[in-house]
């Protein structure tokens, strides 16, 4: 049993790769929809997000809100899904998402642009420098979108635990080796590893609880949840009317799994 | 059966998994054999062989052939040991040295640094986790621009490797059964055809570097 996260440039294989090992390993399968339906209910339009993210500096501060709000849904939708950790995902971001989730195989497959854009013109009909210039915006487009909202470089290979070029392993053989891989030890999920899938969804479920709620939307916290301990860490303004803590508090409590909560948060004066 | 390049950074477990494919294989592995046997061919020390193969090349022997004969020696030994037979080579410059060949699965292996801090520490036990890190990341550096130099490779180019895995969660053995999966497919079956590439590609590197030492006579 594992959670496989599929990275894959467009036209690269990873779709019908997610489909292969979704059969032969009889998981759930999710794609993009996951992602753009999480921020439809939280509101949050994707194509916002990048324009903002371009926008001037004293925008950031909201639009950093606005990310956080999106990332935490998305991560949620995910985990929920994930938790009895038996998952193919092929959505973006998927190794940048559950980075932090047990018993994960984070799989990039990469193909040469050629090889793409010959695909492009049989399945599009598209010519040759229409399918080029195509596969270069929307690579552009990725890579773009996942440093502005992860900060790091879609093509480090250190983000991945393995990278397949098609190019030159058979597909076949690839979708065989990666569902033999997930059944070897390293992700193996057992009692603890569940227990830590459960973690990490009380953890992601009060983020985005936080993210919500107008008292704490502003504010960036890192969430630990550990057998339903759950320790806020970050910077918080005190108010006279002691309303934040009361508001965190509060909100954290009404997630489900949430047993206690532990503080760690250091408190700042909003006007110095 | 099969020719398996292994590139990766230094203290990652290279050799190690070199080691594991070879018992699930029966491969033979090659790593600096092929710098003693180039050494052998030009009639220079060993030692010459690592300072100019793999030192970054300063000014004055880029305008000379002189690096251009060492690797032509480096690159005809490892293929005469790919004539030979199957093989697990974990030296440097694998991918570029073998590109285009047919029946070589060329990986890379990805080591967490703190992994890698701790085998330099095993090996030297007064260096601090500090100054271990310094020492890896100073060996990166000085690869990445070798390769770039040297072939104009990026050592974090994934298009260049067939298969690149990552340490970070799978153990060894994992990785080791991982290739060995993939080797065992036809793709990878050592034929006449195959047989026959490669003594070509080695008769013809032997040729250019007969000409590369003429002219440098």
């Amino acid at each position: 049993m594992a959670i496989i996260a599929i990275s894959r440039g467009t036209r690269s294989g990873g779709e019908a790769m997610a489909e292969c090992l979704a059969e032969a390993l009889g998981y759930p399968l999710l794609g993009r929809e996951v992602a753009q339906e999480a921020a439809a209910r939280v509101g949050v339009a994707e194509e916002e997000l990048i324009g903002r993210w371009e926008s001037p500096p004293r925008l950031w501060e909201k639009h950093s809100a606005a990310t956080r709000l999106y990332k935490a849904a998305v991560l949620v939708a995910l985990i929920d899904q994930a938790v009895n950790g038996n998952l193919v995902y092929h959505g973006l971001c998927g190794q940048l998402l559950l980075r932090d989730v047990p018993a994960v195989l984070r799989v990039r497959l990469i193909a040469s642009l050629a090889s793409r854009i010959a695909i492009m013109q049989e399945k599009a009909g598209m010519d040759s420098d229409a399918a080029r210039q195509y596969l270069q915006e929307v690579d552009e487009s990725r890579a773009r979108w996942v440093r502005m909202m992860y900060g790091e470089d879609i093509n480090d290979p250190s983000l991945y635990d393995i990278i397949l070029n098609l190019d030159e392993v058979n597909f076949t053989v690839a979708c065989g080796m990666l569902e033999n891989t997930v059944r070897q030890t390293d992700f193996t999920v057992d009692d603890e590893v569940l227990a830590q899938l459960r973690d990490v969804q009380v953890e992601s479920h009060v983020q985005l609880a936080l993210a919500e709620a107008p008292d704490t939307r502003a504010l960036d916290f890192s969430i630990d949840a550990t057998a339903g301990i759950v320790t806020v860490s970050g910077s918080a303004p005190v108010l006279p009317s002691g309303r934040v803590g009361d508001s965190i508090l509060d909100i954290v409590q009404s997630v489900p799994g949430v047993q206690d909560v532990n503080f760690n948060i250091k408190w700042f004066d909003p006007l110095p | 059966m099969a020719i398996i390049t292994i590139s990766r950074g230094e203290m990652s477990g290279g050799e190690k998994l070199a080691s594991c494919l070879a018992d699930v294989l029966g491969y033979r592995v090659i790593a600096r054999e092929v710098l003693r046997d180039a050494a052998r061919k030009l009639g220079a020390p060993p030692e010459i062989m690592t300072e100019k193969y793999e030192s970054v090349p300063g000014w004055w022997s880029r305008l000379t052939n002189e690096r251009e004969i060492y690797v032509l020696a480096v690159q005809a030994a490892l293929l005469s040991y790919c004539v030979e037979g199957d093989l697990i080579y974990h030296g440097l410059a694998g991918r570029y040295y073998l590109q285009g060949l047919p029946g070589v699965l060329r990986t890379r292996l990805i080591t967490p640094m703190p992994t890698r801090v701790r085998a330099v520490r095993r090996v030297h036990h007064h260096m601090s986790p500090d100054a271990a890190q310094d020492f890896l990341g100073q060996q990166d550096r000085d690869h990445a621009r070798w390769a770039r130099h040297m072939y104009g490779l990026e050592v974090d180019d994934s298009s260049t490797y067939d298969l690149t895995l990552n340490r970070e969660v799978m153990s060894i053995e994992t990785i080791c059964a991982i290739i060995a999966e993939v080797v065992a497919e036809p793709a990878y079956q050592r034929t006449p055809e195959t047989v026959a590439a490669i003594e070509a590609r080695e008769a013809e590197c032997r040729q250019r570097l007969e000409e590369a030492l003429a002219d440098r006579a």
